[in-house]
């Protein structure tokens, strides 16, 4: 930390940068908050609607009392979908960083030398050289659409990523004293890997797995909106905004504007975790 | 320098070829039966068999792989299994419709990302900064359909000064006569401007949507990066020395030259996969579209001719960025420091999706 300074326009100025840091841990709070709180209220919470049925009755009514966000063009209560794809596609992207995560960061750590590490960059070069929607469209495709191959189908996107990123995080930090050290004393290298070198490289891989989160959801919704991964009836978010494309187009805004706002706050939730975790990082580095 | 150049298209010739056996192997090494995928569950084996021996699958696999390859070293790509059309000629008459929105939606972002991103990094922490990081958190917040929809709403639904998202002409204007195929290269050539404009009319919706949605990733990186630059010794050196404003900016513009262009690039190869969805809500008649459209019929050359020329742009793109990075910086010219500015480029998350 820096020393105090005398004058009071110093002071006014700290003042006003320790609000300023404050108002950033709450904003990461309020987004951590939305991202646990919507997957747990699409569980847990009694909906208003039953998201799932169909009312001939009441289609493309614009929102009111009974329907809080209105109802899309088959009658059923935007709203109750809205919620209710917290359940599918929060947790599918999570799932699918995670399996990354576990496939990326191991290869990565390891792929520093020899040829067989030269033969895993060259892999994950080919790869980002893919359009990536197109390798997920056609893996779904082939594997045939349900969740866990959605899942799949992300995480082998996504893992090149963290391959680069834990790679580079090896070699910079191998020359270091103390992995040095912990070579010389004997570790093995499976222990150097995990205990040594991932320790000191968390931060940056928490930050990639928040953003490849967001991604992943923003992927997910592109995969829905095209008509490819989770069937209906079963609600989520890009596939409800698919649906109400046609009733845009008319003026009838609500069908489409309750769910992307829904992506919109999910994804920008993420951002500012990853934000808040990245100002964190640099924190640490600067008071040491 | 000219050798490193050689060298760096010697590597990109591999990965081609390793380009080819990943859309080789994406196909006939993951799960599931393409036969299946074309015919549906209810296929019967007779069927089945015939359309294994149509696409090769009842071959051995070496058999298989090298006559792909060498099929499509010599540029066949196969013909659609749906429309019988020859995959390449459908990707040459598409990819001007393609490059007519892209291009110059790249060129948005780049303007657009480039002017916002300084003027951000010369307010630092004032309001116009916080304005800036304001909108860009939400921009990238969202997907392009998203944005693109949003655009539609306001601009064809709520002001009615867009067209319609049925494509690149209206049902009402002729087709200029057909010399090479793409609609809008005829129609220069037949000389009918009217359509010309009209093609260009139509395309201002996709254009706007690419370039907002990549100057958003792109100004924060010119953002942080001048930001580092602008607080940096030399910099001050040339402030003290008394040197005008636009001529510091050139210096510390120079700076960070190399890490904008690969940024540039990684963009590019981005934006066209974010092509095939903007295309489907335009319904525009580009590569991106079509492939879509073979990928979810599951048909076969077509995924692959798709994966391959996108693959091959990308690559083609990473090339000429290593040579003009090595034209303009002469540190990079020595071989060792290629792999220094590889590892700066993984060394940092990335949001691109």
């Amino acid at each position: 930390m820096t020393s105090l300074g005398g004058r009071a326009s110093s002071l006014a100025k700290q003042g006003r940068a320790w609000a300023y840091k404050r108002s950033g841990a709450v904003l990461a709070v309020v987004a951590a908050g939305i991202i646990v709180g919507l997957p747990l209220a699409a569980i847990f919470l009694h909906l208003p609607q039953n998201p799932l049925q169909p009312d001939v009755e009441s289609m493309a009514l614009a929102p009111n009392s009974v329907h809080w966000f209105g109802t899309d063009g088959n009658g059923m209560d935007v709203f109750s979908r809205t919620i209710e794809s917290a359940r599918l596609d929060l947790p599918i992207s999570l799932a699918a960083t995670a399996i990354a995560l576990v496939i990326g960061v191991p290869l990565g750590l390891f792929a520093t030398t020899g040829v067989a590490g030269e033969a895993i960059m060259r892999v994950v070069d080919a790869f980002a050289a893919l359009p990536i929607i197109v390798i997920a469209v056609v893996s779904i495709q082939l594997m045939g659409g349900g969740a866990t191959d959605v899942i799949l189908a992300i995480a082998l996107v996504a893992a090149p990523r963290f391959v680069r990123l834990s790679r580079a995080a090896a070699i910079s930090l191998r020359s270091s004293r103390y992995v040095e050290a912990a070579v010389a004393i004997g570790c093995s290298p499976i222990r150097v890997a995990f205990n040594h070198i991932f320790r000191n490289a968390y931060g940056v891989i928490l930050v990639q797995a928040t953003l490849t989160t967001a991604g992943a959801l923003s992927t997910i919704a592109a995969l829905n909106f095209l008509g490819v991964g989770v069937k209906p009836p079963q609600p989520s978010w890009g596939a409800m905004i698919e649906d109400g494309v046609s009733m845009l187009i008319r003026g009838q805004w609500w069908a489409v504007a309750f769910p992307a706002l829904a992506l919109l706050l999910v994804i920008g939730s993420l951002n500012i975790i990853a934000g808040a975790i990245e100002n964190k990082m640099e924190r640490v580095e600067h008071t040491r | 320098m000219i050798r490193y150049i050689i060298s760096r298209l010697v590597i990109a010739a591999l990965l081609l070829c390793g380009l080819i056996t990943l859309s080789f192997g994406l196909v006939s090494l993951l799960p599931g039966d393409p036969a299946v995928a074309l015919l549906g569950e209810y296929a019967t084996p007779a069927d089945v068999a015939r359309i294994h021996s149509e696409l090769g699958l009842d071959l051995p696999f070496w058999d298989r792989y090298l006559g792909y390859m060498s099929r499509t070293l010599s540029g066949d790509l196969g013909h659609s299994l749906f429309t019988g059309s020859s995959v390449s000629s459908e990707i040459l008459t598409r990819l001007p419709n393609t490059l007519i929105y892209l291009v110059p939606g790249l060129a948005l972002a780049l303007i657009v990302g480039m002017a916002s991103g300084t003027f951000a990094a010369y307010r630092y922490r004032r309001f116009a900064d916080k304005a800036f990081t304001f909108w860009i958190s939400i921009l990238m917040a969202m997907p392009e359909f998203v944005l693109a929809l949003l655009l539609l709403f306001v601009f064809y639904q709520q002001l009615r000064i867009a067209p319609a998202p049925i494509g690149m002409l209206s049902s009402a204007q002729i087709t200029p006569p057909h010399v090479t195929g793409s609609i809008p290269l005829d129609a220069i050539i037949a000389g009918q401007w009217g359509t010309f404009s009209s093609i260009l009319g139509r395309a201002v919706l996709p254009i706007v949507t690419m370039g907002l949605f990549f100057a958003a990733p792109f100004g924060k990186t010119v953002r942080s990066g001048l930001l580092q630059v602008l607080q940096s010794p030399q910099i001050e050196f040339a402030r003290a020395c008394g040197l005008r404003p636009g001529q510091v900016f050139r210096y510390a513009l120079s700076d960070i030259r190399g890490s904008l262009m690969t940024y540039l690039v990684l963009l590019f190869a981005a934006s066209l996969s974010g092509a095939a969805i903007v295309e489907s809500v335009f319904s525009w008649p580009g590569v991106g579209g079509w492939s879509l459209d073979g990928v979810l019929k599951g048909d076969v050359p077509v995924i692959q001719g798709f994966v391959l020329i996108m693959g091959t742009t990308s690559l083609l793109g990473y090339v000429i960025l290593d040579a003009l990075i090595t034209l303009l910086d002469p540190r990079t010219r020595s071989k060792a420091v290629a792999g220094r500015r590889q590892r700066r480029l993984g060394a940092t998350p990335t949001a691109i999706s």
